[in-house]
């Protein structure tokens, strides 16, 4: 009976490593159940964008908001006030009220960031799986991934993207080439006292 | 009653001769038609080759050709499901599937993005000098929003993607426009497939490229039968759809073949029962198929010479006009049956020699005058059929004589209770020579031509479609699910040089961004979208210099909204190195590999004018189609090709042609007959127009249209009802040759007129028409050849 059960441990972690898509779904179930089930996601970020060419960081602030259609409103209000809409039709941006800029989701290349910004506040590990590899931990109180691109347009621009949190993501780090990054740490609209 | 037959005739040695000629002439024609497959002769299946010359641009046929046959070869396999870990799963093994099967040239599955990385490092070159139309006109008036939007994107996630080009690019323009200027796809990159989410479905896309001709039946079939077993063994939440010509043709020729297998069969069973009981020896009735073998072999070797390509449709038509030559043998058999004791098979073939050769002489007639039109189709039809026919008389009076057994067969059995048969019926049935017939006639004559005039003319290409609806409504779905350009409507655009050519098309897309504004197309896709003019690639190099990055400039205004001064310095030594480029020019372009779709665009250099293709994606209806051919109307350097609507006009112009044409071929052969019948020719005449006037009633009253293949039809019951008529009026109405008019009429109905019975609309409208006409003719010959008509 203990032969048996170790070694259908043994063929279970077999076809764990055979199948690395879904090596990661006791940890991401974790995490799943660890965050707030809050929907639709709003709150306030702060973005510090390290460039190795500048001396200084380019900081910025503003708040988000993930509607339930899964559109993605990211308004920066400092130090300039714009506004950018992650949607599934494409990426809007609106300055002083009107629409400066837009690129379609047909447009070669422009929808894979607003879909992983998007699948990365709803916390929708399904579609994040299919852009990347994900290796993380799970501790007491903290979680922590790593997410290396899959797919080789995407790790033409990133290098690997960070997400810490617990009950809440709270911070997304994008790594890119020439170690250059950038930081979003995220705080929800209604933290809850125990916070 | 008989002259002796010429030495010429009846000599043994000078018959050895004749069949030797012939069948050197037959082994050349054999040999040559081998000779010219072994070359790679190729039959020609495209319809706009069918239209004239000077119809036909050569660029257009190029650009046509260029979507088309890229389309044509290919095979697009999108398997979906709902979950995306179970369609990748099943989107792989329907990969290792194909790939498997070696049946396919190259089989695209996940792709690595390198085109596309490849194509922005290598537009990178070129990144002050190209610019969008509106990004130009923003530089040119120094716009300020440019650095707030600018800023805007650097203080979002965007960040990510604009960072490391920040100095290169502080503006962020040449991200922008690069977004804008790659050809749109629904697809994105997911784990290396190319993806798209639609309607809840996660859908991978599969690119097949196929190793042989799609119109190869063999291979057909067994790429059908392989899709076939991936879809029933794909998991039941997995939906595979897949479209490509190779599909309808794989259906098409399934269907042709169940047909020919039933319809088919039951024809060639049916005529092999009819000749059989009628001549009693095998040796007779194949004797009775070698004109027609004959004929069809000379006029193919001759077509092949002839011209370069032979259409499908030419052999198709061609070889059932040919048909009608299954009259000479059948004539001759008839006439030994009734041949005087001991005659030979020379004197009897002399006895019907006038006839024989009047029917080939008014038959070629009336071609020569198909042959003076400038349709190719026509003109190929029409040599096919003359030179056919011309073999198949030559076979008769070669081959026969010597072939056919010295003894006479006497008249008993089934042949003999025929004769007495068709005899008896002959003497009863009404001639115009009575009143009451002469009226009835009239009568219905006028009635018939009024019903004619009033028939519905179709000319829709939905005629030539054979397609299952099941098949139609799954191209439907993968055209949707792809949102790709339409290869059967896009704009050709002319000029005189290639920086004209993009001139011109970027003047032209303008137009065609207010649609898209207007939401009647869904996008465009052009050269020029990457390749500006040159002229306009140093003027916007210019513009940078002068706005961007002068003393005071939008840089400088950027980097004081940034807090760091010293971001201008590193950006403008950056421009200073690089902005030397000279201007992108088209076919540094095109060698790239992700300039792969503008090089199908691209058409280049067509007799000395400049061509290219504007492709067009998501035409939303009827009204759409009428804006963009409005908007090609008002430009003459500007042509919109709408395929359906030419292929339309093609079937159109051929059938007012051939119409027009068929009421020539009467009156040739009205001409050629007064020779000989003097006032009396009309009534040789009179049948087949009698009949084919019936016909087309008789289809109006069916409810039927009147098509090409309707007008093709009648040209057949004109060659069969000219030689019912002129045989029968040069014997004299003897009984033997009524005999063969009726056999020759009944294997024509079997071959042609169970064609009716077929569900693919040409061959049902020809066969129907056939149906009709064939039995009219052969009611209607009688008539008016009477005996106390002679001449």
């Amino acid at each position: 009976m203990k032969v048996a059960s170790s070694i259908c441990a043994v063929l279970l972690t077999a076809i764990c490593w055979l199948q690395p898509a879904h090596a990661d779904k006791p940890l991401l179930d974790g995490i799943s159940k660890r965050l707030q089930p809050s929907s639709p996601q709003s709150g306030t970020f702060e973005q510090r964008k390290f460039l190795q060419i500048l001396p200084l960081p380019l900081a910025s602030e503003g708040t988000f908001a993930l509607s339930e259609e899964g559109e993605l409103v990211w308004t920066v209000t400092a130090p300039v006030h714009s506004q950018l809409t992650f949607g599934k039709e494409g990426i809007t941006q609106m300055v002083d009220g009107k629409e400066s800029w837009s690129v379609g989701a047909d447009q070669a290349g422009a929808s894979s960031l607003g879909n992983i910004m998007r699948a990365l506040l709803s916390a929708d590990w399904s579609v994040l799986q299919e852009y990347f590899h994900i290796r993380g931990e799970l501790n007491q109180d903290s979680w922590k991934l790593g997410l290396t691109p899959a797919e080789s347009g995407l790790s033409a621009a990133i290098v690997r993207v960070d997400l810490q949190g617990n009950h809440y993501l709270r911070q997304i780090q994008l790594l890119e080439h020439n170690g250059d990054r950038t930081e979003i740490s995220l705080t929800p609209a209604a933290v809850p006292l125990d916070q | 009653m008989s002259l002796p037959a010429p030495p010429i005739l009846t000599s043994r040695r000078a018959q050895y001769l004749g069949l030797a000629f012939w069948l050197l002439v037959l082994c050349t024609a054999g040999a040559s038609i081998l000779h010219k497959f072994q070359q790679g002769y190729q039959f020609d299946s495209n319809l706009l080759a069918l239209l004239p010359a000077t119809e036909q641009d050569p660029a257009q046929s190029l650009a046509a050709e260029r979507l088309m046959g890229a389309a044509d070869d290919q095979l697009l396999v999108i398997v979906g499901a709902k979950d995306a870990a179970l369609s990748l799963n099943s989107a792989e093994r329907v990969l290792r599937q194909l790939e498997s099967s070696k049946l396919f040239a190259r089989v695209e599955g996940p792709r690595k993005n390198q085109d596309l990385v490849g194509a922005q490092q290598f537009l990178e070159r070129w990144r002050y000098q190209l610019l969008s139309p509106a990004q130009s006109q923003q530089l040119q008036r120094a716009d300020v929003t440019l650095v707030n939007d600018a800023l805007g994107r650097l203080y979002s996630p965007l960040a990510a993607l604009i960072g490391p080009k920040l100095i290169q690019d502080p503006l962020q323009l040449h991200f922008l426009w690069q977004m804008q200027a790659m050809p749109k796809t629904p697809f994105e990159p997911r784990q290396n497939w190319l993806t798209r989410q639609i309607e809840g479905q996660s859908q991978r896309l599969i690119r097949v490229h196929l190793k042989y001709s799609p119109y190869a039946y063999g291979y057909q079939q067994q790429v059908a039968d392989l899709l076939h077993q991936i879809r029933t063994e794909a998991d039941s939440d997995t939906q595979v759809l897949a479209s490509g010509l190779v599909l309808h043709a794989a259906y098409g020729a399934r269907q042709a073949r169940q047909e020919i297998s039933t319809i088919g069969l039951g024809s060639a069973l049916g005529i092999l029962l009819l000749l059989g009981l009628c001549f009693a020896r095998l040796r007779i009735i194949l004797l009775a198929f070698l004109p027609l073998a004959s004929g069809v072999l000379l006029a193919l070797a001759i077509s092949m010479q002839f011209f370069e390509k032979v259409h499908l449709i030419t052999l198709a038509f061609g070889a059932s006009l040919v048909g009608v030559a299954i009259d000479y043998p059948l004539h001759f058999f008839c006439a030994r049956r009734e041949t005087l004791a001991g005659d030979s098979p020379a004197q009897s073939l002399f006895r019907i020699l006038p006839a024989l050769s009047l029917g080939l002489a008014s038959s070629i007639a009336a071609y020569s005058a198909q042959a003076m039109t400038p349709f190719p189709g026509l003109r190929q039809m029409a040599l096919f059929s003359a030179v056919g026919l011309l073999g198949a008389w030559t076979t008769v009076i070669c081959c026969l004589p010597l072939l056919t057994p010295h003894t006479t067969e006497p008249s008993r059995g089934f042949y003999g209770s025929l004769v007495t048969a068709l005899c008896r019926w002959l003497r009863r049935w009404p001639t115009i020579e009575q009143g009451r017939c002469r009226w009835i006639l009239v009568a219905l004559v006028s009635v018939a031509l009024v019903a004619a005039i009033n028939m519905n003319r179709q000319d829709d290409l939905r005629l030539l479609q054979t397609s299952p609806p099941q098949l139609l409504e799954e191209d439907a779905r993968v055209q949707n699910i792809l949102g790709a350009d339409h290869p059967g409507q896009y704009f050709v655009i002319r000029a005189q040089s290639a920086q004209l050519l993009l001139q011109r098309e970027l003047s032209f897309s303008r137009e065609l961004q207010r649609l898209q504004q207007q939401e009647l197309i869904r996008g465009y896709n052009a050269v020029s979208s990457v390749i500006l003019p040159a002229a306009m690639q140093e003027e916007n190099l210019r513009l940078q210099r002068q706005q961007i990055y002068a003393e005071g400039g939008l840089l400088d205004l950027l980097a004081e909204k940034m807090g760091l001064p010293t971001f201008a310095d590193q950006a403008r030594s950056q421009f200073s190195q690089n902005s030397q480029a000279s201007p992108l020019l088209p076919r540094q372009w095109l060698q790239q590999p992700a300039g792969e779709y503008h090089r199908r665009l691209w058409l280049g250099d067509v007799d000395g004018h400049y061509y290219s293709i504007i492709g067009l994606s998501g035409i939303q209806n009827e009204a759409a189609l009428e804006t963009l051919r409005a908007l090609a109307d008002t430009d003459t350097a500007v042509v919109f090709v709408n395929r359906a609507d030419q292929i339309s006009q093609v079937l159109a112009t051929y059938r007012q042609q051939l119409t027009q044409w068929l009421l020539l071929a009467y009156a040739l052969v009205m001409g050629l007959l007064i020779f000989r019948y003097g006032l009396n020719s009309w009534r040789v005449l009179a049948a087949p127009a009698t009949a084919s006037l019936v016909t087309l009633a008789c289809l109006q009253w069916l409810g039927a249209p009147f098509t090409l293949f309707h007008a093709l039809a009648l040209l057949l019951i004109l060659g069969i009802g000219l030689d019912a008529s002129i045989f029968f009026t040069e014997s004299r109405c003897s009984p033997h040759t009524w005999v063969a008019i009726s056999l020759s009429s009944a294997t024509t109905l079997l071959a042609f007129g169970l064609l009716a019975l077929s569900s693919t609309p040409v061959l049902q409208f020809f066969g129907q028409t056939v149906f009709i006409g064939i039995i009219s003719v052969w009611l209607f010959t009688p008539c008016f050849v009477t005996p106390t008509a002679r001449t």
